[in-house]
């Protein structure tokens, strides 16, 4: 050990984090890049249908996704999730690909209402029958559209799988 | 240009009115609804996950006759029937447009939309509802007076449909 705590003694406040009194917080790699990750969720906006009025709706100061640090960037190479909010047309769909490619990692997907995530009432030839034909999806939300809470849970939902995760940020994992 | 356009330009009255707007927005109430430790009241008759109503004894009302999988714009009401009764009833809640058709159809009262809008998953297997998770629902969202109430309030019971109108002629029992 490198430090010599028997004297003063460590005060563990959660599982994997402690206190060395008077200020230092010694953690894992895991737990601190996993806050700091799912406080600051970027996610890039693509509305494609209805569910995007829901989600402007969560966006603004009724519901404020700012709260949780989720704030909307227009464009994915500063995101670092796609909320597909909208029926993924055959047209759309390698549009919706290459937006998700050109998010940086770690990436996540929030497949947003019925269109989204199985291609709900839209069994044509035209719809894609859920966007995880083509994405690997996090979080399904449903609902036609979800209300804006539906989507904040959902969104926390994706916060509680980062906080989960295991050695995302090394280059062996 | 006339005179007033002029002192409007050149006063900024219309930037400072805006300004005040804002400054008035400093002093009010903040709208933010703190989601997770406050909810907004849902309306009347809202349009949430699916359930089956149970009876007063404690069974499912349904008597599979396949209506609402008849309705269903997006078809994803799935019904199976044994010999004795109902094998399954599922509902792809991801399908789902929450029209109310379904319920709208039943002649027995037998699906609601209750109130719950929070059931987002990781998988889809977890959002899909079969018969078991309906009847759960039941229990946890419309159980009691809500369940009662709720074809009277928001829906037309069907139920009431089948019966004879009494100007209507037509066997009406025995005269004793």
């Amino acid at each position: 050990m490198l430090l010599d705590t028997s004297a003063v003694g460590l005060i563990e406040v959660e599982e994997g984090t402690k206190i060395l009194p008077p200020n230092i917080i010694i953690t894992s790699f895991d737990k601190i890049i996993n806050w700091g990750r799912l406080s600051s969720i970027w996610p890039t906006t693509f509305g494609l249908a209805c569910c995007a009025i829901e989600m402007m709706a969560a966006g603004a100061s009724h519901y404020d996704f700012d709260r949780f640090g989720i704030i909307f960037r227009g464009s994915p190479r500063q995101a670092d999730c796609v909320i597909v909010a909208g029926t993924v047309t055959k047209k759309m769909a390698p549009v919706v690909r290459r937006v998700y490619d050109q998010i940086p990692e770690p990436r996540y997907v929030v497949a947003m209402g019925s269109c989204a995530c199985t291609g709900g009432v839209f069994r044509t030839y035209s719809t894609v029958q859920g966007c995880d034909s083509f994405l690997p999806v996090d979080v399904y939300v449903p609902g036609c559209p979800p209300r804006p809470e539906t989507l904040l849970e959902g969104m926390m939902l994706l916060q509680e799988k980062i906080r989960k995760e295991r050695a995302r940020w090394s280059p062996w994992r | 240009m006339t005179v007033r356009d002029i002192i409007k330009r050149f006063t900024f009255i219309e930037i400072f009115q805006g300004m005040a707007l804002t400054l008035r927005k400093m002093f009010s109430r903040a709208v933010t609804i703190q989601y997770p430790k406050e909810r907004r009241p849902i309306a009347p008759g809202f349009r949430g996950q699916h359930a089956l109503a149970k009876n007063p004894d404690g069974k499912a009302k349904c008597v599979s006759c396949g209506l609402c999988a008849t309705i269903c714009p997006s078809q994803c009401i799935y019904v199976r029937r044994k010999e004795d009764g109902q094998e399954n009833y599922e509902v792809d809640v991801l399908r789902c447009i929450f029209c109310g058709f379904c319920v709208e159809a039943c002649p027995y009262g037998a699906i609601v939309l209750t109130e719950n809008y929070e059931y987002s998953g990781y998988t889809k297997e977890e959002i899909y509802l079969t018969r078991s998770k309906l009847l759960a629902n039941w229990d946890k969202h419309m159980a009691g007076k809500k369940g009662e109430e709720y074809f009277r309030k928001f829906w037309r019971p069907m139920s009431g449909d089948f019966g004879t109108p009494p100007a209507q002629s037509g066997f009406k029992g025995k005269k004793e």
